[in-house]
């Protein structure tokens, strides 16, 4: 179930024609699209996950109705379908949203713009960061942090000089997967962001569009996201998953 | 130091008068309390009453409010299990306190060198600790706390990581070193044997109160507990 349909899809790929198909213009254009959208949600998951991992970690001394919230606030995007991201993004970002007037009146439009593929992917490739990194920092040893403590070590350098350090793995763990989620974002991308040619229409959209017209094209660009999130998560070492995929 | 804490059902009641330059013991069975006093005095938990002064200044004291962060009382700690950061190296683990005061990491590494060479770790300097024997890593754990510059030290069942054969020079060096301290130390131990080479005096505490303080010979001649006759007996 795993792999047989991936077995097909690669069965199919028309292999002779397929040089020429990747070097066309259309196809090379939603490549880079991709990778540098794809980078750029994954930067900004680790801006933002980090922190917010650290605070689930610490939750647990809460009361029970924050720490939920909390918790249901960071799986969410996780569990609904990215249409429904895409549509919300929309209603704070849309022209008629509840941000969208006040950015309108800055001349800054988010939807439909390659930063709006960003901000959609990041929404959908957030949790992934978030729960690798969390796990990591509830199983390492506090003891470290006391003795970093006793040496004059505040809180947050004892964070970013010990704590980090030890949660490394977990950290690049969590933004390869960040970065393979948001490379095969559609549904919030197409909805927040549209299709628009070498602005928004990133690789997985690209090639659901081909599949209308062109079989071929689709099949081509589908190949290309299937060896890049491989080649990826070959990066990925095993010693980087215990807590993370294990758990 | 007075150090009261009450945590879960324990209480822990004690006052303990270090003198800068010299060494007591703090002792006691399992249980006794002798952690919890050490992580009070270090600030890593606080206590529910009572004071802790050090060197005149109090750095826990309830009902004045006062808690200061173990990062600013000045309390170094070799714990138990060490606790040297496994991804620095030697130097790096000794410079880690120097990096926290000086932001400049040059400086704060040729002070860490100086200490490293004066514990005989320079060969050592850019192993991991994970590459070190017993004896090495606990000669860089003493040398990371002193480096701190700390007015009062703690160490914490120090030999009970050694094997037999290194105890003995062990304990030496842990004398020679800390003869050039100018602080004062407090020695958590269960062995009287680690007292007797290391410290004067000895503190006796038994179910978080203390049964008996003094110089250690004045124990050893009068104990004042069935604990205290079998302690200095087995040591």
């Amino acid at each position: 179930m795993l792999v047989v349909p991936l077995a097909a899809l690669v069965a199919r790929v028309p292999w002779p024609e397929l040089p020429a198909l990747l070097a066309s213009q259309p196809v090379l254009e939603a490549l880079w699209l991709s990778l540098a959208t794809a980078a750029a949600s994954t930067a900004i998951c680790l801006v933002l996950g980090i922190p917010m991992a650290a605070l689930l970690a610490e939750a647990d001394s809460w009361p029970a109705v924050p720490r939920r919230l909390l918790r249901t606030a960071v799986t969410i995007p996780l569990v609904l379908p990215p249409v429904i991201g895409g549509i919300a993004l929309l209603m704070l970002f849309g022209r008629r949203g509840i941000l969208g007037p006040a950015l309108g009146a800055f001349g800054v439009s988010l939807p439909f713009t390659t930063p709006a593929v960003v901000v959609a992917q990041t929404f959908v490739a957030l949790p992934f960061l978030v729960f690798a990194v969390e796990g990591a920092l509830r199983s390492t040893d506090r003891r470290f942090e006391a003795a970093a403590a006793t040496l004059g070590a505040g809180r947050v350098r004892t964070f970013v000089a010990v704590t980090l350090p030890a949660v490394a793995p977990a950290v690049a763990a969590g933004a390869v997967l960040c970065f393979t989620r948001a490379l095969g974002e559609f549904g919030a991308t197409i909805t927040f962001a549209g299709s628009l040619p070498g602005v928004t229409r990133t690789l997985p959209i690209a090639s659901y569009l081909a599949l209308q017209s062109d079989p071929a094209d689709a099949l081509a660009l589908a190949v290309i996201i299937l060896a890049v999130s491989i080649a990826v998560l070959l990066l990925l070492r095993d010693r980087w998953l215990p807590g993370v995929v294990a758990r | 130091m007075d150090v009261t804490v009450d945590r879960g059902g324990f209480a822990l009641d004690l006052a303990i008068d270090v003198a800068p330059g010299t060494t007591t013991a703090l002792m006691g069975p399992n249980g006794a309390g002798k952690s919890t006093a050490l992580a009070a005095i270090a600030g890593l938990v606080r206590p529910s009453r009572g004071r802790i002064v050090i060197g005149g200044r109090p750095v826990d004291d309830v009902e004045a409010g006062v808690h200061l962060d173990p990062a600013r009382r000045r309390v170094g700690v070799v714990f138990q299990d060490l606790l040297l950061f496994p991804g620095l190296t030697v130097l790096d683990n000794v410079a880690f306190a120097g990096r926290m005061r000086t932001r400049s990491r040059r400086r704060a590494r040729a002070d860490a060198a100086a200490w490293v060479a004066r514990f005989g770790l320079t060969e050592l300097a850019d192993r991991y600790p994970a590459q070190l024997s017993g004896g090495q890593a606990q000669r860089v754990a003493l040398a990371r706390a002193l480096a701190a510059e700390p007015e009062v030290l703690l160490l914490d069942e120090p030999m009970a990581a050694l094997d037999v054969r290194v105890r003995e020079q062990s304990r030496r060096e842990l004398v020679a070193h800390l003869t050039e301290y100018a602080g004062a130390t407090l020695l958590i131990t269960h062995d009287f044997g680690d007292a007797r080479a290391i410290a004067g005096r000895g503190v006796v505490l038994e179910q978080g109160r203390i049964t008996q303080a003094g110089a250690l010979a004045e124990l050893e001649a009068t104990p004042a507990s069935e604990y205290v006759a079998r302690l200095v007996r087995g040591g």
